[in-house]
């Protein structure tokens, strides 16, 4: 079981949800298949008519680490993995939209029970602009994953 | 029987009518937008210059491309250019900002840069 199992279903998950397809106009994305990179031409659909970026949200695993014991007869091993959720809207556009895209994921995942995994856990939030994007209006929503993987 | 003051143009309205014919020569429409709101469109030249880089941020990463935004001045016959800092504007390849404005005698000079 690699580290970012877990994060595709997870983004499937939100894709299902109205309320954020409806305030995330730009898409919701795994980081790691932006290759590092949103731009007008390898994501149009997080831009507007007129080329302005979107609200949007990319969601990046960080490194997971064991804790507690671990079974040797099958390898299964109990791991808590930072999950940071970027939250991503043109400046002069600001913050309403990812406030209210932050509040909902909050409903959906904060302490919830999820397939594959035990739950994700609220552990911290920043808000700026992020100099990388056209200072871009920033939020981010940091969970921590409590889950599992053998071997 | 022309002057030299025309020839060298050392008057803000001639200098002014130079910076028309620069800009006449490779013209741009652009559509600032400031705090959200566009203004109305202006034509303007728009020339690279040699600062370039990468910023690179968590989740995502931005070319940088500077660039220069000429516009006019005190033409006997156009509007000046209406142009501020943080007016950004968008083109195919990304969105532009205006981090300074230089007025010069018949011109206005935005400095700024494209990420893309």
């Amino acid at each position: 079981m690699s580290d970012m199992d877990y994060l595709p279903d997870l983004l499937t998950a939100l894709q299902a949800d109205s309320t954020l397809t409806t305030t995330l106009t730009g898409g919701m994305y795994l980081k790691r298949t932006l290759a590092n990179r949103l731009t007008h031409e390898l994501e149009p659909a997080a831009y507007d008519a007129s080329g302005y970026l979107k609200p949007l949200l990319i969601i990046k695993g960080r490194r997971d680490t064991p804790f507690g014991g671990k079974d040797n007869s099958d390898g299964f091993q109990i791991i808590r993995q930072p999950i940071e959720f970027w939250f991503h809207n043109d400046k002069d556009a600001g913050y309403t939209a990812l406030n209210t895209a932050a509040a909902r994921l909050y409903t959906l995942i904060n302490l919830k029970p999820y397939a594959g995994a035990t739950q994700f856990v609220y552990a911290g939030g920043l808000e700026f602009e992020d100099p990388a994007l056209n200072d871009a209006a920033t939020l981010l929503r940091e969970y921590t994953l409590i889950g599992s993987r053998r071997g | 029987m022309p002057t030299i003051s025309n020839w060298t143009g050392t008057t803000a309205t001639n200098r002014a009518e130079d910076a028309w014919a620069r800009i006449s020569d490779k013209p741009s429409s652009v559509v600032f937008r400031r705090k959200n709101v566009n203004q109305a469109a202006q034509t303007v030249r728009l020339e690279y210059r040699s600062g370039t880089g990468v910023k690179v941020g968590e989740t995502v990463s931005s070319a940088i491309q500077g660039m220069i935004v000429f516009g006019i001045k005190d033409h006997p016959t156009l509007s000046d250019t209406d142009m501020q800092r943080g007016d950004r504007f968008t083109d195919a390849d990304g969105t532009w900002e205006i981090d300074q404005v230089m007025t010069l005698p018949g011109e206005v000079q935005g400095l700024g840069r494209r990420l893309t």
